[in-house]
């Protein structure tokens, strides 16, 4: 997927994304370099958990190393209550089984950190894409479900 | 590691990834070099403390957190010592974190001096 000068995506939308990170500068930077995304911010496993249980988000980017609950614990979590919301891993370490294991328990990408803007607004944009065409296909299959 | 000679790795500040970490935004380059140099020494004695008290877990966490910031500000060689205390602290083998920590310790001090001089 292309992105043009300015980052962004033709036709496709910036829809709300949860970031999940125990590092602080993490969420400073990406604040910073993607102020055009409306971005949420979890400092944990848990709290992700929360913020997810009460609003409508249907994309995570999360780092894999935290404390407590680690990025695939989270990844499985959501994946067991709501296996349509898009989990992007972030990962500090270039450990090839942390890709395998992530892929495995289901997650839509696999970023290494630091993040770069471009890296992860292609990640998101590809996401997105991704998300928009289940719904259309969803869409078809309730309208012939009841037409027929 | 960062001990090599040459190339990248002997950088303190990789400035060319810092700036695509950044986007070129350098009052928030500045501003992420204030918060580092008043939140490191914090972090640093926790480490110092976790290796007086062979307590591998509370390694393991500090040295990882450092290690994070330390990546968003590209800066390689602290970046790998820090991940080396990190591994040490997940292995629960500390034999040689009190020397490595004395290499992480003086690594952060340059990189200090590095962001004073870039204007932090």
């Amino acid at each position: 997927m292309t992105t043009d000068s300015n980052g962004s995506q033709n036709n496709i939308p910036k829809i709300p994304f949860l970031f999940v990170d125990d590092e602080p500068l993490a969420h400073k930077v990406i604040k910073k370099n993607l102020g055009d995304w409306d971005i949420t911010s979890a400092f944990s496993g848990q709290e992700a958990i929360e913020i997810l249980e009460t609003n409508p988000i249907q994309l995570v980017v999360t780092d894999i190393g935290m404390p407590g609950m680690n990025g695939i614990e989270l990844l499985q979590e959501i994946k067991k209550k709501n296996p349509i919301i898009q989990v992007i891993i972030v990962s500090a370490s270039e450990d090839l089984s942390d890709l395998i294991r992530t892929l495995e328990a289901g997650a839509n990408d696999f970023l290494l950190k630091p993040l770069k803007k471009n890296e992860l607004e292609d990640a998101l944009f590809n996401t997105v894409s991704k998300i928009r065409r289940w719904k259309k296909t969803m869409q078809k299959i309730f309208i012939h479900k009841r037409n027929n | 590691m960062g001990q090599h000679s040459g190339g990248k790795m002997d950088k303190i500040v990789d400035e060319t990834e810092l700036n695509e970490i950044m986007d070129n935004d350098i009052a928030l380059i500045k501003e992420c070099f204030n918060d580092f140099i008043i939140e490191y020494p914090q972090i640093l004695s926790d480490i110092k403390k976790a290796i007086k008290s062979q307590d591998a877990s509370r390694l393991g966490t500090s040295a990882h957190k450092l290690k994070g910031s330390l990546k968003y500000l590209a800066a390689k060689p602290a970046a790998e010592i820090a991940s080396q205390l990190e591994y040490m602290g997940k292995k629960e083998t500390l034999d040689k974190s009190q020397d490595i920590y004395i290499n992480l310790e003086t690594e952060c001090q340059k990189l200090q001096v590095f962001m004073e001089a870039y204007g932090a």
